[in-house]
């Protein structure tokens, strides 16, 4: 389990066209999900998707951070997901465009506290070993 | 989803919570160790059970006995989450790179 999501991609495009993509309401509408996106540090916006059990289908989201062509990070909170960070920082590599994605914040989480602790106890070995496999075939 | 981040963003629960996934523990014991009234480790444990965290059993007849269990499907659901997230954006981004090929062919 890692401390965030932290994905890497590479668009045969250039930056001012993927930004656009980012930024602009209908674009991120048909790529990621219907949203009223404004790129203004401030603005609050939503992500509206199917509900399931949990989840009723809405992202509230502020914008935290824009840099034109470089950076935009925006908060989502959603679910079970509260205040969490979503950050697109884009560079270009010639004629492409490097998309660095991360979704960070998972505060209270596993990776700071429990896991890092359990690791440092020694003790994750002997969950996995004594506790994990008790769990799975109850 | 239950809300297991809250539960576990207290360091007495998290020390709770590390000292029965090392062996069972009766809630005396706890109270014991962490040097609390039961009233207040029986809180403590409540928010662990309540979230799937834990499980309380009586281990005798009169139900004295109370045995704290880890439960570990809680932390797998955890893990699971982020996968499921991993794979949204993963998707998404492809979608990005589907969206910019066709608005810029």
């Amino acid at each position: 389990m890692g401390k965030a999501i932290k994905l890497t991609t590479t668009y045969n495009h250039p930056i001012e066209d993927v930004w656009e993509a980012l930024t602009n309401k209908d674009a991120m509408s048909e790529w990621l999900m219907p949203c009223n996106i404004e790129p203004i540090v401030g603005h609050q916006f939503q992500f509206k998707t199917k509900s399931y059990p949990g989840f009723n289908g809405i992202v509230n989201c502020e914008i935290l951070e824009v840099i034109k062509h470089q950076k935009l990070s925006f908060s989502w909170s959603g679910g079970s997901l509260k205040n969490t960070i979503v950050t697109f920082e884009l560079k270009t590599n010639g004629t492409k465009t490097e998309l660095n994605f991360e979704h960070t914040g998972f505060e209270g989480f596993f990776n700071k506290v429990i896991v890092s602790r359990i690791l440092a106890n020694g003790w994750f070995n002997k969950i996995l070993i004594i506790q994990l496999p008790k769990y799975l075939t109850k | 989803m239950t809300d297991v981040f809250k539960a576990i963003a207290d360091p007495t629960r998290r020390e709770i919570l590390l000292m029965v996934c090392n062996e069972p523990a009766n809630v005396n014991t706890i109270a014991d160790k962490f040097n609390m009234t039961r009233p207040a480790v029986s809180k403590h444990l409540k928010i662990l059970e309540d979230n799937g965290l834990l499980i309380i059993q009586n281990s005798d007849k009169d139900g004295r006995q109370r045995n704290c269990y880890a439960q570990l499907g809680a932390l797998k659901e955890i893990e699971d989450f982020i996968k499921q997230l991993e794979k949204f954006w993963n998707s998404k981004l492809n979608n990005l790179g589907d969206y910019l090929d066709k608005k810029n062919s």
